[in-house]
């Protein structure tokens, strides 16, 4: 599966993949060639010892050697002042890792229970990695839950995301990766699926990774096998936005009760009354407009603590962050909102990206609804025709 | 503690005197073994509280202001009262050693049975402090919920002036967003700064307060949820370490009472003398580093400027 | 003992016949759960040790089986790994907290530590009995949290994570609490009765080396500990308080946890393999029946262990969020802290050197140690080296460092002490040939488990994983083939011990010639250990004693004693007290 047998693998240590590496590489080679030198003294020289020196009969009698200052001297200083090298050897290595460049790109990272999302400076959002040959990186580490930890082995480096605080991981790729791209883990234990976290990243080269950003910068597209490009609907984003940017940490899909959140299952023109509220009296009704709700839910994710659901707490952080840097915030949002409908309790029809002719059979041929059908299953959210067959513009 | 030294064998030396253990060969064995156990343990006594003074530092040279902010809450002239009790006590307690030593059955009990009542002042005294801020919901962590300012906790005490600063401090970072690389002058880039001070708290001081500013802020008109305002992020942390570090420290206190006590009912057996008067002398030893670590809670905890 | 006089010093040896020992001194149940002999106390730790060393193991055994194949073999979904989640911490829990900080000092040392320095007890029995049911509380209310929803917060409980999953966390800390008071307690008289009970003659540096690395892991405990308790209060009130102290959710710093947790966590490898190095320190000289080589080095080392090895706590967080100064610093002390244990390599190994090597099988067990140990510790070099550690932070390469050091060093020390002083506690000799051959099934299975970790964790194969990438699988395959073999060494260990307890040839006083004074007492030891006073000589001075086909052991030979006394006259007035 994840092809790590680049051509710079050893026996040990995994390709040689970023500028970190070199160091960390060199101090390894010198350490495991003094330890190993040391561990075949030991074994030498006990094994010698054992053989020529074995009893004879019970009452051998042994010269009296009590000690000798000069030798223990000799083995205590030795091996200081070899240890210290070694320190000096690592340390040099490790104020690599606090020095990024600064002209190196940020990517945010956001480590939640249990996978890592990628946020790019031009707002696209991603779970695998993308990086480009040759040009630094400063990846801002956080968390929403517990500890976590990224770990890129090619890499040679890795960092805990501690919620409440920023950390940070930054290196120059200087190989390009395999189609499979290099594994990232979470390193750090963090419950039930830590095992299940993990990633890959993707060194590409310049034309690359522009692609590979123009893409994650526009979720609303995606490429199939054949290079084709295809427009995704949005109920499916809304689903994605929903496991990807942490919903899914509070808010469930299943109606169980129990939730930190509101489950979203039903939601959609259902009544909802509030124990806190910015708009005096204000309540939501099944016969609202869908306007008011969409102004609704938008507001709760920008400002959550407006208004408070009765029955829960004022614990959600504000998206706003998530959001702003894309330049399809409300796009994205929209989705959001396409896909609470479309678990809701009435008829949906999911709506078209505001671009409509992104959806327009004559530009785009294999873009029928059949296509959609067999593609994305659950575009139509089970409800009604295929989103591609209904054109709206909002 | 000589008890625990008493040892398994029946068939002991017949010059032994009654509270020599077998396994010693000499009263003044067994004293010296006594005393470096009870000393091992008062070491391992002071290592528990050093735990909590360490969170103490790091959450004060993290978050002054709220240390500045919180001590308000608490009622100094109670604190100064059971500073002087617990001095008072030890005093008592170091003359009922001597008593003791010196074989004074009457005084060394009478002695013993004013430090336990200054234990149970102590305890009082608590208690009150402990009743006022649970009337104010003065919680630790979670249930952290004041219902007052400081300087309106009326029924307590008025500090006068307040000297809570105006706006927050730490809200300024709000920990869901992540602050932007900083730069020295050669471009390199710090993770010390970049890095918010430990534990900004999502929760933080009062939720309604964020949010009510912020609707304010938004021009809204607010509805629900008291609004307390003006104080810093995080003091639930300090009313945490308070409890914490009193809480632990009373039951010590209580401890120590007991084994006053016990001590008490042996000395007035007649027990004690100048051959043997180890357990006073040690629970002694015991309650005067109980006296010590609340000499070093009360301004740690109550004079804070 | 009040005097020393020499002449007395028959050693009890082979014509003492141990009618009446301290196993049937007195009888029925209460004799042994309310004894305050120490030997008793300490046979009762050794059985509890021995027990959740068996049940830690059936853990391991779990684990291995589970990462036969890349999705699992016993939790193959994503609900279920959190049982395989739960397997992982309490294997290392009950290794840590039960087994090995226990065992050597609490079970071994308890047993051999009074007599080897002469005196007739501990110096506070009944605590020591106290501490022997806190560790029985502690070990109850661990056993609770498995049946109450096992913890799954690894070893280590890490905060958030700790304070807000929903298994019975309190439970096992409250357990950790109690075990780390029993160990407090026990470190506290050991000191005492090191400081306080030993006999005229016996000086510091006349001590048998155990009784060194005994003190100084004592030291360790009743200065660490205490820093444990407070940290799992903490953790307690943080999960029953929300008190915010470590909980991010509530405003407290998990990476202060962390600093706590190691500022115990890091002195308590020393707590555990320390006392191995002193069942070496006594197992090489005997079997190599020569002089230990550079007394005082060793001696000393142990406590410059003790000493920097407060100093290091760090080196378990440098990419966890801690400054680059401060892994600067941790990083530079754990390097310092290497060079007491190479000091007792060398000397150990310069023991060995002309000397009459006997491969019994603690000596076997003693020369597997040597070859495993060094191996962990020389990865621990690895560890604390600051880049080399980015890399290896949290993978499987400190796992096997970790198990090289518990596992090759202070188990297989444990394992030598057993075999050395089994004749001792139990009065009778097990099978030397099985004991060989358990042995090096033991050496075999242990090295194919965990070198291969060695390889895969340097390439990247992250720790408590329940499943992992195919391309690791071969790796994993070894490593549990040898985690099977390790499992038959030890099944046939339990069989030949239990064996010998009904079948064992009985015992000699002295099985294997060796000075110290526990050998100078019958095997097993009388009640009240020495019948007469012991003589204090050099406790590496083998040279008068030699071996009798009779008894099948060694005995002293007084006209050689004669000599080795006026050769060196023990001053009186030197040491011990007045
Ligand atoms: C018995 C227990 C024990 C012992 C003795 C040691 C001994 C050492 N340990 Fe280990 N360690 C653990 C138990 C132990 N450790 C555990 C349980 C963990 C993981 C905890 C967890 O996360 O779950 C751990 C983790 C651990 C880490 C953290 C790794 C990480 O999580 O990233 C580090 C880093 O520095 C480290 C270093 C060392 C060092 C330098 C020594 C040194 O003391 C070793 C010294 C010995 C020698 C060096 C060998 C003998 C010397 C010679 C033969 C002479 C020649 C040598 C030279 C010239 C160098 N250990
Ligand atoms: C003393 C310490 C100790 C010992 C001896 C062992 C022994 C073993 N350990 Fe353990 N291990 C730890 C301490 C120890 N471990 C710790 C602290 C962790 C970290 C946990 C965490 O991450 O939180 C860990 C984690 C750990 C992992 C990593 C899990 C993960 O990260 O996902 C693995 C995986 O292979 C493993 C395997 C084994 C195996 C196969 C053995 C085998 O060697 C076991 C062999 C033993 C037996 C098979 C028992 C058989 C016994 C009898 C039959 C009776 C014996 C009776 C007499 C001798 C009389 N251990
Ligand atoms: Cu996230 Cu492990
Ligand atoms: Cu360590």
């Amino acid at each position: 599966m994840m092809n790590l047998l680049a051509q710079t693998e050893t026996f040990f240590l995994p390709p040689q993949a970023s500028n970190l590496s070199y160091n960390v590489d060199w101090a390894w080679n010198t350490i495991l060639g003094i330890t190993g030198f040391f561990f075949c003294l030991v074994v030498a020289i006990m094994l010698i010892f054992v053989i020529k020196y074995r009893r004879r009969t019970p009452n051998d009698s042994t010269p009296e050697i009590t000690h000798n200052t000069p030798l223990e001297i000799t083995w205590t200083v030795v091996p200081l002042i070899i240890v210290i090298g070694i320190f000096f050897v690592a340390f040099k290595g490790f104020l690599n890792y606090d020095t990024p460049p600064s002209n190196a790109v940020v990517v945010d990272v956001e480590a939640k229970k249990w996978n890592f999302t990628f946020t790019y400076p031009n707002g696209g959002i991603s779970d695998t990695l993308y990086v480009q040959k040759g040009v630094p990186v400063v990846l801002n580490l956080h968390s929403v839950d517990v500890l976590h930890a990224l770990y890129i082995p090619a890499f040679r480096t890795q960092r805990n995301a501690i919620p409440y605080r920023t950390t940070n991981i930054w290196f120059i790729p200087e190989e390009l990766t395999p189609p499979d791209g290099f594994p990232v883990f979470c390193t750090q234990y963090c419950g039930k699926d830590h095992s299940h976290m993990h990633t890959t990243v993707h060194v590409l080269d310049a034309a690359d990774f522009q692609a590979a950003m123009a893409q994650v910068a526009n979720p609303f597209k995606v490429k199939d096998a054949d290079g084709h490009e295809h427009w995704v609907p949005y109920v499916q984003l809304g689903e994605k936005f929903y496991n990807q940017m942490g919903c899914a940490t509070c808010h469930n899909v299943t109606g169980a009760p129990g939730g930190t959140g509101p489950t979203w299952k039903d939601l959609w023109k259902s009544h909802v009354t509030f124990s806190a509220s910015n708009e005096p009296g204000f309540e939501l009704q099944p016969t609202d407009s869908d306007d008011k709700w969409e102004k609704y839910i938008t507001e709760s994710a920008l400002h959550p603590s407006y208004k408070i659901v009765a029955g829960y707490q004022d614990q959600m952080p504000s998206f706003e962050a998530q959001f702003s840097g894309s330049s399809m915030k409300e796009e994205k949002i929209r989705a959001i909102i396409a896909y609470i409908r479309s678990i809701g309790r009435l008829p949906y029809t999911p709506p078209i990206p505001a671009n409509s002719d992104l959806y327009d059979a004559q530009k785009h041929p294999d873009h029928h609804p059949e296509w959609l059908q067999s593609h994305w299953p659950a575009a139509a959210g089970g409800t009604t025709a295929p989103a591609a067959a209904t054109t709206q513009a909002q | 503690m000589t008890t625990i030294a008493e040892g398994h064998d029946e068939q002991g030396h017949h010059e032994h005197p009654k509270f020599l253990a077998h396994h010693f060969d000499t009263p003044q064995q067994q004293f010296d073994s006594g005393k470096l156990g009870i000393w091992l343990f008062l070491t391992t006594e002071i290592l528990l509280f050093s735990g909590l003074f360490c969170a103490y530092s790091v959450y004060r040279s993290n978050h002054p202001e709220v240390f500045e902010y919180a001590h308000q809450y608490l009622n100094k002239t109670y604190g100064a009262l059971n500073t002087l009790v617990l001095i008072f006590s030890s005093f008592t307690m170091a003359w009922g050693v001597r008593a003791a030593q010196l074989g004074q059955r009457k005084l060394c009990v009478s002695l013993l049975g004013i430090t336990i009542a200054c234990g149970a002042v102590f305890m009082c005294i608590k208690g009150v402090e402990y009743n006022a801020k649970f009337k104010e919901a003065l919680f630790p962590g979670y249930y952290y919920n004041p219902t007052e300012r400081p300087g309106e906790v009326g029924n307590i005490e008025h500090t006068g002036e307040s000297t809570i600063p105006l706006k927050p401090l730490a809200a300024a970072t709000a920990p869901d967003q992540a602050p932007p690389l900083a730069h020295d002058a050669n471009g390199v880039a710090f993770e010390e700064s970049r890095v918010p001070r430990a534990a900004v708290g999502p929760q933080g001081l009062n939720p309604e307060w964020e949010s009510t500013e912020a609707a304010r802020d938004a021009g809204q008109e607010i509805v629900t949820g008291h609004e307390v305002g003006n104080e810093p992020k995080n003091v639930q942390i300090f009313f945490s370490i308070y409890f914490l570090m009193t809480g632990l420290h009373g039951l010590h206190v209580l401890v120590g009472m007991s084994l006053i006590f016990w001590v008490l009912l042996r000395a007035r057996k007649g027990e004690f003398g100048p051959e043997y008067y180890s357990p006073v002398d040690f629970v002694g030893l015991y309650w005067h580093v109980v006296d010590l670590i609340w000499i070093f809670l009360f301004p740690l905890l109550y004079l804070i400027s | 003992m009040t005097t020393i006089s020499p002449d007395l010093a028959h050693p009890g040896g082979p014509f003492d016949s141990p009618t009446d020992h301290y196993l049937n001194h007195t009888r029925g149940f209460w004799s042994w759960a309310l004894t305050l002999d120490h030997k008793r106390i300490g046979v009762m730790y050794l059985t509890a040790t021995l027990f959740f060393f068996f049940v830690a193991g059936i853990f391991a055994m779990i684990i291995r089986t589970q990462l036969l194949v890349p999705n699992g073999v016993i939790f193959t979904t994503e609900d279920s790994y959190v049982h395989y989640n739960q397997m992982f911490t309490l294997h290392g829990a009950i290794m840590i907290f039960l087994v090995l900080i226990p065992g050597i000092p609490a079970a071994l040392g308890n047993f051999v530590l009074p007599i080897m320095l002469g005196a007739k007890d501990v110096a506070f029995p009944r605590l020591n009995l106290f501490s022997f049911y806190l560790y029985v509380s502690g070990a109850i209310l661990a056993i609770l949290s498995i049946i109450l929803g096992a913890v799954d917060t690894g070893w280590t409980f890490y905060t958030p994570y700790s304070a807000q999953t929903d298994t019975a966390v309190c439970w096992m800390v409250g357990g950790v609490f109690v075990l780390g008071f029993s160990s407090i307690l026990t470190g506290m008289n050991f000191i005492v009765t090191i400081h306080k009970l030993r006999p005229p003659g016996m000086t510091w540096f006349r001590m048998p080396l155990f009784l060194w690395s005994t003190y100084a892991t004592s030291i360790i405990q009743v200065l660490a500990t205490p820093v444990l308790g407070i940290t799992l209060l903490l953790l307690i009130m943080e999960r029953v308080l929300r008190v915010g102290i470590f909980n991010s959710e509530y405003g407290g710093d998990p990476v202060l946890f962390q600093h706590f947790f190691w500022f115990y966590s890091h002195p308590a490898v020393y707590i555990m393999i320390l006392p191995a190095m002193g069942v070496m320190s006594e197992v090489v000289p005997t079997f190599s029946r020569k002089h230990i080589f550079g007394y005082r080095f060793v001696a000393l080392s142990s406590l410059a262990i003790a000493i920097i090895g407060f100093l290091v706590w760090g080196h378990h967080m440098f990419p966890n969020g801690q400054s680059t100064m401060l892994a600067t610093i941790f990083s530079f002390l754990t390097m310092l802290v290497a060079i007491p244990s190479a000091i007792k390599v060398w000397n150990w190994l310069a023991t060995m050197y002309r000397g009459s090597i006997w491969l019994q099988t603690p000596m076997c067990y003693a020369l597997s140690f040597l070859f495993n140990f060094t191996i962990g510790g020389l990865t621990g070099i690895f560890l604390g080296a600051l880049s080399v550690d980015v890399h290896l932070h949290d993978t499987y390469f400190v796992v096997a460092h970790f198990h090289y050091v518990m596992f090759g060093g202070t188990l297989l020390g444990f394992m030598a002490g057993l075999h050395y002083w089994w004749p001792k506690i139990t009065g009778r000799m097990y099978n030397e040939t099985l004991g060989k051959v358990a042995c090096a099934l033991i050496f075999i299975g242990f090295n194919t488990t965990f070198l291969p970790q060695f390889v895969m964790g340097s390439h990247g194969m992250p720790r408590r994983y329940a499943s992992y990438l195919p391309y690791f699988q071969p790796y994993h395959v070894m490593s549990s083939i040898g985690a099977y073999i390790q499992f038959v060494g030890f099944a046939m260990v339990a069989a030949y011990l239990i064996h010998s307890l009904f079948k064992g040839e009985k015992a000699p006083a002295n099985p294997w010639g060796s000075a110290t004074l526990e050998w100078s007492c019958t095997s097993p030891p009388p009640h009240d250990n020495f019948k007469h006073p012991p003589h204090v000589g050099d406790p590496y001075d083998h040279s008068n004693l030699v071996w009798d086909d009779a008894v099948q052991g060694y005995v002293r030979d007084n006209r050689l004693a004669e000599t080795y006394t006026t050769k060196t006259a023990i001053p009186h007035q030197a040491g011990g007290h007045h």
